[in-house]
C-alpha cells in the first residue's frame, strides 16, 4: 500500500505509463491488503471489549486471506510486489480458481459475521451512541477512511481521484451516519464484502499484457509528484522529490492515523474508563505511524527520543548542508 | 459428630481439588467454541502450582493487600463447609443461610481491599467497580437463599434440602432461580460481567499488583466459587433427579455442577463486556425480579 503509493508519485513525477495488467494487479493486491486489515481490526474491537469469541473467529475467517497473498507475492504481509513502473510478479492462470475460491469463503462468512454482530443487542449496547464524531468535527478534522465515513462523510481516494485500476473496476463508496462505534463497525465489515467483489471482477476484468513498463533512461532529478493511495485506515500521501542519485531527494509519507487520533480528545470526552479502549480502537489507530524517533548509542547504551522540535532542527540542518550554505 | 467431619473433610477436598478440573473444562469449552484446540484439562492446576512456586513480592507493604488473599481464600474455604455437594452440609448450625452469604460477601470485600492496598489507580478504578457490584449483586443470592429459606421455613440448609425432597417446585423457586442464575455470573466473573477485571480496560483491576502465592490463592478462590455456586444452584434451586443424600447424591450434583458449568461458559463466551451502568441498572431490575419471587413465597406459591 505504501510502496504502491511511492511507486504512483515517482511515476507520475517521470511520466511513466504503468501496463494496464500491472494496474489490475496492484489493485487486487491493494484489495488484498484491505480484507486482511479490516478483518483484523474487528478481532481486535471483539478483544477490545471482551468479545473473544469475535477475534478467534474473525481472525480464522482472514487466515486464508494471509496464505492467499503468500500465494500470489510470496509473503503474507508487506508484500514487496510494486517496483517502479509496474509489479514484481504476474498473478498466474492458475491461481485464479483458488482466488475465486478463497473471496467465495470469505464473502459467506464475513456475511456471516455481519449478521450475527448486527443481532447482538448486548454488542450494540457497547458501541451504539459512545465514541460519536459529529459530522461537522469529522469534515473539521479532516479525518480519513471508515473513521471519516462512520460519520457521514463520503472520502474515498479509490473514487476522488482514481489510481490503479479503480476508475475501471468501479468502487461503491460504504457510507454510514451513524457517527459511532457502531457505525464505523458496519463501515468496516461492509467494505470487506466491496473489496471481495473488487478483487473478483479485477481479475475477471484483468488484460493480457506486460506487467512493467520499460524504462530506459534513469529518472532525471528535481522532479516533484505527490501520489494518494486508500489505505484500509484513510487516504496516505506520499511526496517525492527525485535526485540524480538512485534514490529520492526528499520523501514524506503521511498515514492516516495521524489525522484520525485527532478525533479522539472529541470523541472519549465525557465517556466513562470502560469506554475508552474501544473509543480510541475504533480509530484503528497505527500508533507507531505517530511515533517519534529513539535512537540508542550502541556502544554507551544510552537511549535517546527525539522530540518533534529536534527532528525539525536536524532536519533543517541537513538541508542547510546539503544546499552547501 | 465424626460424620460432619468426614463429610466436612470431603467438601473441602471436592472444593479443593475438584475446581481447577472444572475451570478446565470451561477454558475448553471456550476454545471449542473459538474453533481453538485450547489448554489441556489440568491447566489450572499448572497455573496454581506456578504462581504458588513463585517468591512473594511486595511492591507495596501494606496490610490490606498482603492480608486480603489469605482472608478471601480462608472465608470461601468456610463456605465450601456450608455448601451442600449432595450431602448433608457439615456445619450444620442455626442459621447458615445468612452466614453463607456473609461469608460470600467477605471475599468480595478482600477483593476490594486488594485493590484499595495496591497503589495502582487501575487497581483502585477495580475496587470501586467491584463494590458496586457487591452493593447490587448480593441482594439478589441473599433475597434468593431466603426465599428458599421462607419455603422451607427455615434457615437451615439441611432443612431446605429435606422439604425440596418432599414439596413440588414452586413459582416461587424458579422465579429466584433466574434471577440467581444471573447473580452467579457477575459473583464468578464472567461474561458479560467480568466487569471488575476487565483485562482491556484496567488490566485485572484489584489483582494488578498482586503476583504469586497470593495471585495463585484468589484464583484458587474463584475456582471453589465456581463449585460452590454451582452446587448451590443444583442442591437447592434446581433439585431434579430427587436423590435422597448418599454417595450418588455427590455424583449427580457434581454432574449438574459440569452442566450449569457449561451454561455459564457458554454464556461467557457469546457476549461482549458490559460498562459498569448497564451491568447495575440490570441488576437493579433483577433485584426486583428476586423481590417478586420472595413476595410469591411470602403468600404461599
Amino acid at each position: 500500500m505504501h510502496s504502491t503509493g511511492y511507486c504512483q508519485a515517482l511515476e507520475k513525477a517521470a511520466q511513466i505509463e504503468v501496463p494496464p495488467r500491472a494496474r489490475f494487479i496492484r489493485t487486487i493486491i491493494l484489495e488484498l491488503e484491505r480484507i486482511h486489515s479490516h478483518l483484523l481490526w474487528l478481532g481486535i474491537a471483539g478483544h477490545i471489549i471482551g468479545f473473544d469469541t469475535v477475534l478467534m473467529q474473525v481472525w480464522r475467517i482472514r487466515e486464508p486471506v494471509m496464505w492467499l497473498a503468500e500465494q500470489i507475492t510470496g509473503n503474507r504481509k508487506l508484500y514487496g510486489m510494486n517496483i517502479v513502473g509496474g509489479v514484481r510478479r504476474d498473478i498466474p492462470k492458475e491461481l485464479h480458481p483458488k482466488i475465486i475460491e478463497v473471496m467465495d469463503k470469505v464473502e459467506k462468512e464475513t456475511i456471516a459475521v455481519l449478521n450475527a454482530v448486527v443481532d447482538d443487542t448486548t454488542l450494540r449496547m457497547r458501541l451504539e451512541g459512545v465514541g460519536v464524531v459529529p459530522n461537522k468535527d469529522a469534515i473539521a478534522l479532516a479525518i480519513l477512511g471508515p473513521s471519516a465515513r462512520g460519520s457521514g462523510v463520503a472520502v474515498d481516494v479509490r473514487v476522488d481521484h482514481p489510481y490503479a485500476a479503480y476508475a475501471e473496476v468501479g468502487v461503491n463508496v460504504v457510507v454510514e451516519t451513524g457517527e459511532d462505534i457502531w457505525a464505523r463497525t458496519v463501515v468496516r465489515i461492509k467494505e470487506t464484502l466491496e473489496s471481495v467483489r473488487i478483487v473478483r471482477d479485477a481479475l475477471a476484468m484483468m488484460p493480457e499484457g506486460p506487467i512493467e513498463a520499460k524504462i530506459d533512461e534513469p529518472i532525471p532529478p528535481g522532479l516533484v509528484a505527490c501520489s494518494s493511495v486508500e489505505a484500509p485506515r484513510g487516504e496516505t500521501h506520499h511526496f517525492v522529490i527525485t535526485s540524480d542519485e538512485p534514490r529520492p531527494y526528499r520523501w514524506k509519507a503521511r498515514a492516516p492515523t495521524f489525522q484520525n487520533l485527532q478525533a479522539v480528545p472529541l470523541s472519549i470526552m465525557e465517556e466513562t474508563i470502560a469506554d475508552v479502549p474501544i473509543t480510541v480502537g475504533s480509530f484503528d489507530p497505527c500508533f507507531s505511524c505517530t511515533e517519534r524517533v529513539e535512537a540508542v548509542d550502541v556502544r554507551t547504551g544510552e537511549l535517546k527520543v527525539y522530540t518533534k522540535r529536534e527532528l525539525e532542527q536536524l532536519s533543517r540542518a541537513k538541508t542547510k548542508l546539503l544546499r552547501g550554505e | 459428630m465424626n460424620r460432619a467431619l468426614g463429610i466436612g473433610l470431603l467438601n473441602l477436598v471436592l472444593v479443593l481439588a475438584l475446581s481447577p478440573l472444572l475451570e478446565g473444562i470451561i477454558r475448553k469449552l471456550k476454545a471449542f467454541v473459538h474453533s481453538r484446540i485450547g489448554p489441556p484439562l489440568y491447566q489450572p492446576y499448572l497455573d496454581l502450582f506456578k504462581l504458588l512456586g513463585k517468591e512473594e513480592i511486595d511492591s507495596e507493604t501494606n496490610v490490606l493487600f498482603r492480608w486480603s488473599p489469605i482472608i478471601a481464600f480462608a472465608a470461601v474455604m468456610l463456605v465450601a463447609l456450608l455448601t451442600p455437594i449432595g450431602l448433608v452440609p457439615p456445619m450444620n448450625g442455626a442459621g447458615e443461610v445468612i452466614v453463607f452469604v456473609y461469608l460470600i460477601t467477605v471475599s468480595g470485600v478482600m477483593i476490594m481491599a486488594s485493590g484499595i492496598g495496591s497503589a495502582s489507580p487501575f487497581a483502585i478504578v477495580g475496587s470501586s467497580r467491584e463494590m458496586m457490584m457487591i452493593l447490587t449483586v448480593e441482594p439478589i443470592l441473599a433475597i434468593a437463599l431466603i426465599t428458599a429459606g421462607v419455603k422451607a421455613g427455615s434457615m437451615r440448609f439441611s432443612d431446605i434440602l429435606a422439604y425440596q425432597m418432599s414439596h413440588p417446585y414452586s413459582l416461587s423457586m424458579g422465579i429466584v432461580t433466574f434471577a440467581l442464575f444471573l447473580a452467579v455470573l457477575a459473583q464468578l466473573a464472567k461474561l458479560p460481567f467480568d466487569i471488575v477485571e476487565a483485562e482491556t480496560e484496567i488490566m485485572e483491576g484489584p489483582f494488578i499488583e498482586q503476583s504469586g502465592p497470593r495471585l495463585a490463592l484468589f484464583k484458587w478462590s474463584f475456582f471453589a466459587k465456581e463449585l460452590i455456586f454451582a452446587s448451590i444452584l443444583a442442591a437447592i434451586f434446581l433439585p431434579w433427579p430427587r436423590v435422597e443424600a448418599s454417595v450418588l447424591a455427590v455424583v449427580v450434583t457434581l454432574l449438574k455442577v459440569v452442566v450449569i458449568l457449561l451454561l455459564v461458559g457458554v454464556i461467557d463466551s457469546v457476549n461482549p463486556r458490559l460498562r459498569i451502568d448497564q451491568a447495575i441498572r440490570f441488576y437493579f431490575s433483577m433485584i426486583f425480579v428476586a423481590l417478586v419471587g420472595l413476595a410469591f413465597a411470602l403468600v404461599g406459591s
